[in-house]
């Protein structure tokens, strides 16, 4: 029964929004804005939940002055400043909260965003290699499309560009468009796995 | 032959090292270079420009990226207010993201400080942040009727007193929106702004993600897409060459006008701003990083090859 | 030496968080940051309801952050009512700012505060206070001193009410005067407002700096609204059609909504000019203007019908409603100026400029197109769709595609509407002597053609035909533009007339309306409209006793519907009504309010239009649209998707039989055994990232499913397994996975709920903690499963640093190249969504997985045949799926 009930839910319930898909039915409509208002009600509580984890995680760790203990205490103590923060002065312009999202969590975004320039970088000098004739392809058609995106590639000759986009365009979203295709085929059938109880991995548990 | 075994097993650090030093030099010396402008780019252009100087027509400006973005983003967004202000198009801006509303201000006081006519509430509205749970309901609502959609803009003022929103009512006249994002946020506005009202949309997107929109491009679904920091400096440059001299759009002139960013000229001498041009800095240093990685390529092959010609197999 | 390093950052840390910038509070001067100047005055041409506060902004360098607006009827009780923000940085350039209180707006709803709270900053006997609150007792007296509307939701007014007896004298907006429908305030949507003409409001301003702290308020002010005269009408176009012997008169309505009861138009002879505006200018009651015509306004006035037929053929007009008896000689127009006027509820007019008549005949004006009107198809029953006249193409630019210029790409656009299906476009391309350069024929419409041209053409001549339309030509110019250096298109025309001179107006009006209003003015391009129809949900009433012993609100029990036997409006009183008629009645309400009638007006909107009949389709007047019950577009997909439920019952039924398929093998999926046994070899954790999308999306599905094998092969092996989570939700669905796992190997004592744990929202914050965990864990193999984002390569690049084997698997197509590069193998795309099945290798399973390669082999061969057929100029095949 503990598995009974929830598949049954996931089942009628699943069947009702794929008809909804095909119902533009003023019933239909009203009855699926109806249910996903409830969607907004069950997020706060994963949040409480996430931050529960999060203190235990971490709790666990400083009480138990495991190794490293020293980052989650900083964790902790961002945490509940943070929040902290929040509650007491708010979250408009001018509060302490506002100025620790400007002076703290933009820029450490932005610097993590920008590590990417450095990642890919590494990661083309390690990958392009002329190792066979398909590798070469490869190469070549990464070197015209990275010339094709900066100036210095119309410099060199007018075709570069326009070759980077051909390659851009028709190549690469041809292929795009194959894996496209397989993702929506894939999504449809695990969709459709779930829908009829084949697939219940999600609900804990294997077969 | 042994710099090439040694090029081969190159510690990533060097690599970072000289990565940074090519980004960080042409960011701090700018030089001129040529800057192409491609359809998908001037298409934006074209359409925002064909509303210029009408009171019934207005763009509307979605914000959907955060900070760690803002390098791509942020350049595109002040082009095309600075566009909007040069050329007399009512402009909307809009954000469901509570970390974007400040970086909506910042675009809009960027791009303002050079125009002392340009006036909230009559030239530009800030609908300002709107919760998420409502990006539906005011998306499909805007459909009818944006004043009360939206109701009040950022201001806290309510959106039917304001002088802008006269002839403006739904997407028959808010004609354009263009959505900046590093996601792929923009198909929320294409299936509904688009298949339901025939709301035109763009997009403005990083680098990584425009391959993405190049399918939606084609069929239309999209009519324009500035794409990376590269779409953001066509953009600079089509504002430079046309709006600021309130020239109308032509493809001829802009194939063979150049723009120095520095140094001096006839119509653009130094009088660019560097916020103006930011995106166009921004893209030498692409360019440096580009030709350095290609080189390390190409030496990373040439590597490869010696140390195969030695017979070193591996 | 780590220790310290650990101790400078923590210090560093605290630094950080500690020091904000602190503004000094105790060394401000609280008087200088007083607004001043407050003034309120009246605004302009509106009913009496509206006042405009004006006021000196403080200079930027005292970092204001907003100004909150109070307003109260005592001075010593102003509730806040709203807010301006300002930039800090910038501040407010302009010398004054401004603060409209008019029209309907927010009085109290839901979020209002729910008892009477001193707003911040305030001392004990402080005078300002948070908004209205939803206290009865406070927000209750209040009502009498506003025009409140409340919005009721349907399902409230008919079954919450209570009944309750109360005798107001002279309520009009009641059809029984001595019941009242009595309404908790939750039953109330919103209430709005609207100032009381000639009454007094106090008001006062507040600032508020960076550091959101309140300063006291500004001097309070007051001011009272008053009932000015309309707006003065800006123009009108008199023209008289000689043949037809009408006169046609069309003019600008108002910009804005007011409480205008009347447009109406004057002859005024010519000679009689300045005498009439001297009697305007002294506001004499009688002057020499004729009344011709008077129109009735609808709401908003700006919707009202801006135009008007008068038949003069006998020379005479009358209209007994309008008191209007007068003659007119056609002979005689040119000594007379016409001009109109609005006026008020209040009798108040204004009257415009005059202006004279302008002669022509029918042949210039407009014809109206044969239109259309059906219920839309496929929607929730919310749109009538209007539709007429023939396609239009029109060319919009073109682009030289060589050095030489003679390669010319033309755009061009088309418009059309559903019931006109557009084939085949002929373009015919001439030089400026006529001669034919080209002839196109476009099969497939995708908005631009080709054309090779002779060096130095600056004009060219486009001649469009549309296949299955016969005598329908349009005729356009490109012409050279010297300061575009490129060719232009000029004016479009159609059969000789331009294409675009004439708009077209859509007007509609229900069972309930008096008179015709304006839907939508469409460009002459447009050939088709949706005229959205809400549904109604609530009940608009004018409350305006309260009872706060009961903490009720009374409104008149009383509501209009329409009485489809006698073919009237009626008003009905709910207390006289059971159940089933209160539901009948609704109904009737409802449909009455949502069936309209069209008609449709063609103009260049100066005067020169003509008006359509009423539409009519076999004696049906009235459209009411109804809600659908299939979507058609969408069947092809329905079809689709029943054959492929079709496919995974009948393999899934074969595999049961015990069939044994092929299954192409996947390294990635093959290598998770070795993994997981490398990671047991080592000693060392296994790191499971399942995506950084929320539990609705599939990819996160299929990773949890991938995560109960692994977890499961990891609990055998004894392997610890950390599994890092980005979003809430999915948080405890992977604990649970993580558990059953550890259950099913038979292990639960080694599960540690703790392994499965969530990081941050934050998706570089996230991407900072996983860096994290692989260097100081130093994890063995890594696994990415589901969809990622700009996060995926900081990810996987770290993990190869660390010489961890990485498995990634995701249908983030622009995620995959890193993937790729980074890690020892990858699943793409759809193999994400296949790894359970191959793990799991039961029937069930590989049935559905097999349909999955079926169903590729059918959209693979409809691609084929699409391309095929296409390529053969047949279209059927592409139009019959759909678009979007």
């Amino acid at each position: 029964m503990k598995r009974q009930i929830p598949l049954m839910i996931v089942i009628i319930l699943g069947f009702l929004f794929v008809g909804h898909t095909f119902i533009p039915h003023k019933y239909s409509i009203d009855f699926y804005d109806w249910f996903i208002s409830w969607t907004k009600a069950i997020s706060p509580f994963a949040v409480a939940l996430g931050v529960m984890s999060l203190w235990m995680v971490h709790g666990t760790k400083v009480t138990r002055k495991a190794p490293n203990w020293q980052y989650s205490l900083v964790t902790l103590v961002a945490l509940v400043f943070t929040a902290f923060a929040g509650f007491m002065w708010g979250t408009n312009e001018g509060t302490p909260f506002m100025w620790l999202f400007k002076n703290v969590q933009l820029p450490m975004s932005a610097t993590m965003f920008s590590l990417l320039a450095f990642y890919i970088s590494s990661a083309a000098y390690k990958a392009f290699r002329a190792r066979s004739p398909e590798a070469t392809v490869l190469l070549v058609a990464g070197i015209i499309v990275m010339l094709g995106q900066v100036p210095i590639g119309a410099m060199i000759s007018k075709w570069i560009p326009e070759t980077a986009t051909w390659i851009l365009n028709v190549p690469n979203l041809a292929a795009k468009r194959g894996i496209m295709t397989g993702v929506g085929l894939g999504m449809t059938a695990v969709s459709l796995k779930i829908l009829l109880g084949i697939e219940r991995t999600y609900l804990g548990g294997g077969d | 032959m042994k710099i090439f075994a040694k090029i081969q097993s190159l510690d990533r650090r060097y690599i970072y090292i000289i990565v940074a030093l090519s980004i960080i030099i042409p960011l701090l010396i700018p030089f001129n270079s040529r800057i192409d402008t491609t359809k998908p780019t001037e298409d934006v252009y074209q359409m925002i420009d064909s509303f210029a100087g009408k009171p019934n027509k207005a763009i509307l400006m979605n914000f959907s990226h955060n900070a760690s973005t803002l390098a791509e983003l942020f350049p595109m967004e002040v082009a095309v207010l600075r566009h909007c202000f040069e050329r007399d198009v009512k402009v909307f801006t809009l954000c469901f993201m509570p970390d974007t509303a400040p970086l909506v201000d910042y675009a809009i006081n960027t791009a303002k400080e050079d125009f002392p006519n340009i006036k909230a509430g009559v030239n530009y509205c800030n609908f300002g942040y709107k919760p998420y749970s409502l990006f539906l309901p005011i998306l499909l609502g805007m459909g009818e009727n944006i004043a009360e959609a939206v109701e009040i803009d950022s201001e806290g003022r309510k959106l039917e007193n304001l002088p802008i929103i006269e002839g403006i009512k739904n997407y028959d006249d808010l004609n354009l929106v263009i959505d900046f994002s590093a996601s792929s946020s923009v198909f929320s506005w294409v299936t509904y702004a688009r298949a339901k009202f025939g709301a035109n949309v763009a997009a403005g997107v990083t680098a990584v993600m425009a391959a993405d929109n190049y399918p939606y491009l084609q069929s239309g679904q999209l009519i324009g897409m500035l794409a990376g920091i590269k779409g953001a400096a066509e953009y600079e440059k089509l504002v430079d060459v046309f709006a600021t001299q309130q020239r109308e759009f032509s493809k001829e002139i802009i194939k063979e006008e150049i723009v120095p960013i520095t140094g001096d000229h006839p119509i653009y001498g130094d009088k660019i701003p560097y916020k103006f041009k930011k995106a166009r800095i921004g893209m030498n240093a692409q360019t440096v990083a580009h030709l350095m990685i290609i080189i390390f390529i190409l030496l990373g092959n040439i590597g490869y090859f010696a140390n195969r010609k030695k017979g070193g197999k591996k | 030496m780590k220790f310290t390093f650990l101790k400078t950052g923590l210090i560093l840390f605290l630094l950080v968080f500690f020091l904000f910038p602190i503004t000094t509070h105790a060394a401000i001067d609280e008087a200088e940051f007083i607004v001043q100047d407050l003034s309120v005055e009246d605004v302009k041409y509106d009913d009496g309801t509206g006042l405009k506060l004006t006021w000196e902004p403080l200079p930027k360098e005292k970092r204001i952050i907003e100004y909150r607006i109070y307003r109260g009827v005592t001075t010593d009780t102003l509730f806040y009512i709203g807010r301006i923000d300002v930039n800090v940085k910038t501040g407010v350039s302009s010398a004054t700012m401004s603060y409209f209180d008019k029209d309907w707006n927010f009085f109290a709803d839901l979020t209002s505060p729910s008892k009477l709270k001193r707003e911040k900053g305030q001392s004990k006997d402080g005078v300002l206070f948070q908004g209205i609150p939803r206290d009865i007792n406070v927000l209750g007296p209040e009502l009498e001193n506003y025009t409140i509307l409340s919005i009721i939701p349907e399902k409230d007014f008919y079954y919450k009410k209570e009944k309750v007896e109360h005798i107001v004298e002279n309520d009009t907006t009641a059809a029984d005067t001595t019941n009242y429908s009595g309404l908790k305030l939750r039953n109330f949507s919103t209430l709005l407002k609207k100032l009381i003409p000639k009454k007094e409001y106090f008001y006062t301003v507040v600032a508020v700096n960076e550091a959101r702290r309140y300063f006291p308020q500004a001097k309070i002010v007051s001011g009272k609204a008053f009932n000015d005269a309309p707006e003065k009408p800006k123009k009108l176009y008199p023209v008289f059609v000689e043949d037809l012997k009408q006169l046609n008169f069309e003019w600008t309505n108002p910009q804005k909504s007011s409480d205008l009861a009347y447009f109406c138009i004057y002859k005024l002879r010519k000679k009689d000019l300045s005498k009439f505006q001297k009697a305007v200018e002294n506001g004499e009651d009688e002057n020499s203007a004729e009344l011709l015509f008077v129109k009735m306004t609808t709401v908003p006035n700006s919707d009202t019908e801006n135009y008007a037929i008068i038949d003069i053929a006998n020379g005479i007009i009358f209209d007994e409603d309008f008191g209007i008896d007068t003659k007119i000689n056609a002979n005689e127009l040119d000594d007379y100026y016409f001009l109109y006027s609005f006026v008020d509820y209040h009798n108040q007019e204004t009257y415009s400029d005059v202006f004279e008549v302008e002669h022509c005949n029918s042949d210039v004006l407009p014809i109206i197109p044969a239109f259309k009107v059906v219920d839309r198809i496929d929607d929730k029953g919310d749109y009538n769709t209007i539709f007429w006249g023939d396609p239009a193409v029109k060319l919009v630019g073109s682009t030289y595609q060589n050095q030489t210029k003679t390669k010319l790409l033309v755009a061009y656009e088309t418009y059309t509407n559903s019931s006109k299906k557009m084939k085949n476009i002929h373009f015919e391309v001439s030089d400026e002597n006529g001669e034919i350069i080209q002839t196109i024929n476009e099969f497939f419409i995708d908005n631009k053609i080709l054309v090779e041209i002779p060096e130095n053409l600056k004009k060219i001549n486009f001649k469009i035909i549309l296949e299955g339309y016969e005598n329908y030509e349009i005729q356009q110019q490109l012409v050279y533009n010297e300061t575009t250096k490129s060719l232009k298109p000029a004016t479009a025309f159609v059969n000789d007339g331009d294409l675009e001179k004439f708009s077209y107006a859509v007007y509609k009006k229900n069972y309930l309306d008096d008179e015709f209003e304006i839907t939508k003015k469409l460009s002459g391009l447009q050939r088709e409209y949706d005229d959205k129809i809400k549904y109604e949900k609530d009940h608009y009433k004018v409350p305006k006793i309260f009872d706060a012993d009961k903490k009720l609100i009374y409104v008149a029990p009383s509501f209009e519907t329409y009485d489809f036997e006698g073919d009237s409006s009626l008003v009905v009183n709910l207390f006289k009504l059971n159940k089933k008629e209160v539901k009948r009645y609704d109904k009737a309400r409802h449909f009455a309010k949502r069936s309209y009638q069209y008609k449709m007006v063609v103009t260049d909107g100066e005067g020169h239009f003509v008006e359509s009949l009423v539409y009519e389709n076999e004696g049906v007047k009235y459209f009411f649209p109804k809600p659908n019950w299939v979507k058609r577009t969408m069947l092809p997909a329905l079809i689709a998707g029943l054959i492929f439920g079709l496919l995974v019952f009948m393999l899934i039924l074969k595999a049961k039989t015990g069939h044994d398929f092929y299954v192409r093998p996947i390294a990635g999926i093959e290598e998770i055994d070795n993994a997981i046994g490398r990671a047991t070899e080592m000693g060392k954790p296994i790191l499971f990232v399942p995506g950084f999308t929320g539990i609705s999306d599939v990819a996160t599905l299929a990773s949890l499913a991938i995560l109960g094998r692994v977890a499961k092969k990891a609990a055998e092996y004894d392997t610890k397994i950390l599994v890092p989570i980005g979003v809430p939700l999915v948080l405890p669905i992977a604990q649970e996975v993580v558990k059953e796992a550890h259950y099913e190997a038979g292990r639960p004592d080694t599960y540690d709920k703790n392994s499965v744990f969530f990081i941050t929202t934050s998706q570089f914050a996230y991407v900072a903690g996983i860096n994290g965990i692989m260097i100081r864990e130093k994890v063995a193999t890594n696994f990415f499963m589901g969809m990622f984002f700009a996060e995926a390569l900081i990810m996987a690049e770290t993990g190869a640093a660390t010489g961890a084997i990485q498995i990634a698997g995701t249908d983030a197509i622009t995620q995959l190249p890193f993937f790729i590069t980074t890690c020892d193998y990858t699943l793409i795309g759809e193999e994400l969504y296949a790894a359970s099945a191959y793990l799991a290798r039961n029937p069930l399973q590989m049935g559905t997985l097999k349909a999955v390669d079926y169903f590729k082999l059918i959209i693979i061969i409809s691609v084929v045949a699409g391309t095929l057929l296409s390529t053969l100029h047949l279209t059927f095949f592409i139009n019959a799926l759909p678009e979007k």
